[in-house]
């Protein structure tokens, strides 16, 4: 009952709509999608499902296509008792979400079991190693990750080629440096979206984790003192970031950019590179000329820093079964077939986007994006893992006090301050 | 400034909306402390001038002056003129003694001068209990007053009245009227004073302007213009009840006299129009309600009675020529002839109107 | 007798459905906001106050209600000064008064995307309209503005805010002024008025009953503000542009990041809901005036 009013009386932000079973004598899996209906990725999971029900007479699916804050939407349609089978959301969002909630049913019990199609393996060996470990809530799966993003430094070949600059170096001076050629040339050097939090976020992620390591981060956030941010890795950190604007490697004017304003400069050829995930390459397809050519390299590694450059955050989409399902053999069987490799195989090649099955192979434009992750030694969740366990940190006190220091409207010492004092804070806040 | 300076002088005063002229070169002079009534129905254009006049409308030809200057592209306040609305426009979150004071407060006049002007107005008025009121707490007659107040206090070069009565029920119409023509006598300022009531115009105006489709018909005074008029239409606009045109053929027209037939069995003897009409030709008269008395001998005219109105004063009767034509008596006193019965008329020959073809009174004397 | 039955029968589902669906979740909010729950399962905690102290220190908080009252005054400044200017200068005689009225009303039928996506056309530092314009009419210092660089991003969102809600107010304040008997300015003209003692003298007070009630719907609208600024954030609300409401949808159903604390997103409801309950009073008090007769 209270559930009931409460999504009444709050559910009017997003609009639920409801499909109940139709199919009066086969199953009917009803499926709410993180894809927006016109984008690439949902025409290929259109084609999969009509490919699924062929290939399974009986079983129909009937898409509800949401877009990104699908598990918000999935979230007050189940409150308010619509019958849902399927879902996907991002991988992070989903473990700090449904699967925190105990909404999602398990799968560890089909990894063991054959890869489908008469793949050779497990089902669970299709997958990157420690992505699966990566989805689990305290060693439990709830969620089958298909679409895969590394966080890379994108760049234009052709932009680096006008500017002479023959590759990329992995380090950071030598980064710095190609970049300063490529200012030299009249280009610009970095693309950045001042709004988007989320994507500048990446460039502290990488660079507290190549000066202090992997675990860093998640210290520093749980620290209930907020001490931890004082350590001068942070500050090194803020330092080598904002060093990119103060030498014009970043164009000033970039303060003022929403996105997309920023990553259409690349896309027209007048700047060189953009750290962001692998959906860039698919968002751009429409705007870059037929003969541009993607390139991306690791995040560089800083001399002395107790990271890798082999270390590679990622971003996931996963599917996943509600628990509420009442066809969950059909709906196993059809993320089975999502993650198996011909299907997959399809994404990579019609939406050219990365997936996370280990077998397939991805298109030239994220080519450079499947060798970071085929020779990564540790991959990272987003923000390290903060997203998904402390998501109203990571949001409210992480990303926004670093969008504020990253565009210069405070000092790297006023960051400092206010991460200690606004860590304190939350932690007070929680207890 | 010289008393021979009239108040207000238009000259070939035109005005049209779109396509239609509404007023046709008008040319009017208003001497001093004149009351003067703009007379005519509705779209005669009267309203339309007074508003020109106020400078609420632009015109599109001609001049006005007031007092003199030339006032035809003046702002409204530029030309020194008070208006009073038909509805009074008072401004219904001011008390009354603000509605009167708006102009000298919009003037930033020191607030002494101003409550004693009011007061001073509100006394002619004899509205001075009434100065700290809301006009939603006054009566229909009550808001008339604080409406001429807010003229009054201004002593404006004229005063414009754009159908003031109008709002008013019957009784408390003719005591306002009574009252205007007095603050007129006692404050002596030029009048202008719009209205389609003949009465109001015969009762208050020192001079009354005819208007009939943008044109001015006749401008006179008021006895002047009902014992004297121009045209038909002056004569049935004026008096109520309104003069009885009845159509006659003449019989005889010679330089002494003029006979007419009315109706199969009547003839009237007239004095001569020298000729200007033709034996045989059909034509116009107007006889006033009051011209007829009953009796008999020569100039009879019969008719029959159709209803009787009993006034005391006086009895009203209307009738039929035994042609149809039907005509309205007004006698002095009391009688009561049966319902159906014939009467005998006799006219005073000189009090017969005779129109031409194109409706001009033949007997028109254009003396001053 | 049996008249007002019926009225009251045909009232009834009304009134039920008003109930249920609006009455009965506002009231529910304010025992929600003492527990600490997900919106999501059965499991809730009774915590007392506790989801209002946590807002009393946080600092999102307090930046969000920063932001929310200065859309609410200074936004409101800008919306009904400009409202009353452009009404007294379409209400004056001028050709095409229906003509400008459409023009200015004409951002409140279109949806907000698709306006937050062209003011950002507007406001692009490079090739947007503003600095083209500004640099083309020999500006160039302030064609070189950022104007949703992080220091701007919210008086450039408000101004874009003003410019979509002038529009209405302006229709509301028109409809007021077109009630106005037109003698009564006349009248004002004879005594030599200037426009702004017009303005001034007539029709602010007998505009004040729609005045009132425009700037009701303003707080109503002020405070509550959401669509606007989270369109015109994207992809991602930037911390400048949060108001109470847009902060309420982030605590309680995250965007795209799993924050779901809906018992402390309500208790941001219940603040919201007394905010405006309180300004409401405070206003319909300053504001109450006799009823005009005209």
């Amino acid at each position: 009952m209270q559930k009931t009013l409460l999504a009444l009386g709050l559910g009017t932000a997003l609009s639920a709509l409801s499909f109940g079973a139709m199919a009066q004598d086969g199953v009917n899996l009803v499926y709410w999608s993180l894809w927006n209906e016109p984008e690439p990725g949902a025409n290929v999971m259109k084609s999969l499902i009509a490919d699924f029900e062929a290939a399974h007479p009986g079983v129909t699916i009937t898409p509800v296509w949401n877009g990104r804050q699908n598990q918000t939407t999935v979230r007050n349609a189940l409150a308010g008792g619509t019958q849902i089978d399927i879902m996907d959301s991002d991988m992070d969002g989903l473990k700090g979400g449904l699967a925190a909630a105990g909404a999602l049913l398990p799968w560890d019990a089909e990894l063991a079991a054959p890869a489908p199609g008469g793949e050779a393996g497990t089902f669970g060996d299709l997958f990157y190693p420690h992505l699966l470990d990566m989805a689990s809530n305290d060693g439990t799966l709830y969620q089958i990750p298909y679409m895969l993003y590394a966080y890379n430094i994108f760049y234009s070949q052709g932009a680096l080629e006008k500017a002479g600059v023959s590759a990329l170096p992995e380090d950071w001076d030598g980064f710095v440096a190609a970049l300063e050629q490529v200012k030299a040339s009249g280009l610009n050097g970095i693309a950045v979206e001042s709004d988007i939090a989320f994507y500048n976020i990446k460039w502290f992620n990488y660079l507290i984790e190549r000066v202090a390591g992997p675990d860093f981060l998640m210290r520093a956030t749980e620290d209930k003192t907020g001490e931890t941010w004082r350590d001068p890795a942070v500050l090194k950190a803020v330092e080598l970031e904002l060093d990119l604007w103060a030498r014009g490697l970043i164009p000033a004017e970039s303060r003022g950019y929403q996105w997309p304003a920023g990553q259409q400069t690349i896309a027209f050829d007048e700047t060189a590179v953009e750290l962001v995930g692998s959906w860039l390459p698919v968002e751009l397809a429409d705007t870059v000329e037929d003969d541009f050519k993607w390139g991306a390299i690791r995040f560089p590694s800083v001399e002395g820093g107790l990271g890798d450059v082999n270390h590679v955050e990622i971003n996931s989409h996963s599917m996943a079964i509600l628990a509420s399902s009442t066809h969950e053999a059909e709906a196993r069987e059809f993320i089975k077939f999502i993650a198996s490799t011909p299907s997959q195989q399809r994404y990579a090649t019609d939406a050219k986007i990365g997936v996370a099955n280990r077998n397939v192979e991805w298109a030239p434009e994220v080519a450079a994006a499947r060798k970071s992750l085929d020779e990564a030694t540790l991959i990272l969740s987003e923000n390290h893992g903060i997203k998904a366990k402390y998501p109203d940190y990571s949001t409210n006190v992480y990303e926004a006090l670093h969008n504020q220091v990253f565009l210069g409207s405070i000092t790297p010492a006023e960051f400092v301050d206010q991460m200690v004092a606004r860590t304190k804070e939350f932690w007070a806040n929680r207890s | 400034m010289s008393q021979s300076i009239p108040a207000f002088e238009a000259r070939g005063v035109s005005k049209s909306y779109a396509q239609t002229a509404v007023l046709k070169s008008i040319d009017l002079t208003i001497e001093r402390g004149e009351f003067v009534v703009l007379l005519g129905p509705s779209g005669c254009g009267k309203s339309t001038l007074m508003r020109c006049i106020a400078g609420l409308d632009d015109i599109g030809g001609g001049s006005f002056k007031i007092e003199g200057q030339d006032v035809t592209n003046a702002a409204p306040a530029a030309r020194d003129v008070a208006m009073v609305f038909q509805s009074y426009a008072l401004f219904p979150h001011m008390n009354v003694a603000d509605n009167i004071g708006f102009g000298m407060r919009i003037a930033r006049r020191p607030k002494a001068e101003i409550a004693e002007r009011v007061l001073a107005a509100a006394k002619i008025l004899k509205i001075e209990h009434l100065l700290n009121r809301k006009p939603k707490a006054l009566s229909g007659g009550q808001r008339q007053r604080v409406a001429i107040g807010r003229a009054i206090v201004r002593n404006p070069k004229i005063f414009l009245f754009d159908e003031p009565l109008s709002n008013l029920d019957a009784a408390l119409r003719s005591e306002t009227r009574v009252e205007i023509t007095r603050l007129h006598r006692r404050i002596g300022n030029t009048m202008i004073y719009v209205t389609h009531d003949q009465v109001e115009a015969m009762t208050m105006a020192d001079r009354i302007v005819v208007m009939r489709a943008g044109v001015i018909e006749q401008v006179g005074a008021p006895l002047e213009l009902y014992n004297n008029p121009r045209n038909l239409f002056v004569a049935t606009f004026l008096g109520q009840p309104p003069t009885n045109i009845v159509s006659a053929s003449v019989e005889q027209s010679s330089s002494d006299a003029l006979v007419l037939r009315v109706g199969n069995a009547g003839r009237l003897t007239l004095p001569s129009i020298n000729g200007a009409l033709k034996a045989g030709e059909v034509i116009r008269i107007g006889i006033r309600p009051e011209s007829f008395s009953i009796g008999s001998g020569a100039g009879i005219v019969p008719v029959t009675v159709d209803l009787v109105e009993q006034l005391g004063n006086e009895t009203q009767i209307y009738c039929r020529l035994d042609d149809g034509q039907s005509l309205t008596l007004n006698i002095a006193g009391q009688i009561n002839p049966p319902v159906g019965s014939s009467l005998d008329l006799q006219i005073a020959p000189e009090q017969i109107m005779v129109f031409g073809a194109d409706d001009q009174n033949l007997r028109y004397s254009a003396k001053q | 007798m049996i008249r007002k039955r019926l009225i009251v029968l045909f009232l009834a589902p009304a009134s039920l459905i008003y109930g249920g669906l609006f009455l009965v979740p506002t009231l529910s909010t304010f025992y929600f906001s003492l527990f600490s729950w997900s919106g999501f399962g059965e499991q809730m905690t009774f915590i007392g106050l506790d989801n209002y102290t946590r807002l009393f220190n946080d600092t999102v908080f307090w930046l969000s209600l920063r932001n929310t009252l200065a859309i609410l005054f200074v936004g409101g400044f800008f919306v009904f000064g400009l409202a009353f200017l452009y009404t007294v200068l379409l209400t004056s005689g001028i050709w095409g008064k229906k003509f400008f009225r459409l023009v200015f009303f004409l951002p409140n039928v279109v949806s907000v995307v698709a306006l937050a996506g062209m003011w950002a056309y507007i406001y692009n530092p490079r090739s947007g309209l503003l600095n083209t314009t500004l640099s083309a009419v020999g500006l160039t210092d302030v064609a070189k503005t950022l104007w949703t660089s992080p220091d701007n991003i919210f008086w450039a969102m408000l101004a874009a805010l003003v410019w979509v809600f002038t529009g209405f107010f302006l229709i509301l304040l028109m409809a007021g002024v077109d009630k106005i008997p037109t003698d009564a300015y006349e009248a004002a003209d004879l005594e030599g008025a200037s426009l702004w003692q017009k303005f001034w003298f007539i029709t602010v007070p007998m505009l004040w009953d729609v005045m009132a009630i425009s700037f009701v719907i303003w707080m109503i609208n002020a405070i509550k503000m959401f669509e606007f600024p989270y369109a015109f954030g994207f992809l991602q609300v930037p911390q400048q542009l949060y108001t109470l409401g847009i902060y309420l949808y982030i605590m309680g159903f995250g965007q795209r990041d799993p924050i779901y604390q809906l018992g402390y997103a309500t208790a941001i409801g219940v603040v919201m809901l007394v905010i405006t309950f309180v300004l409401i009073v405070v206003v319909r008090r300053l504001l109450r005036r006799e009823q005009l007769e005209f």
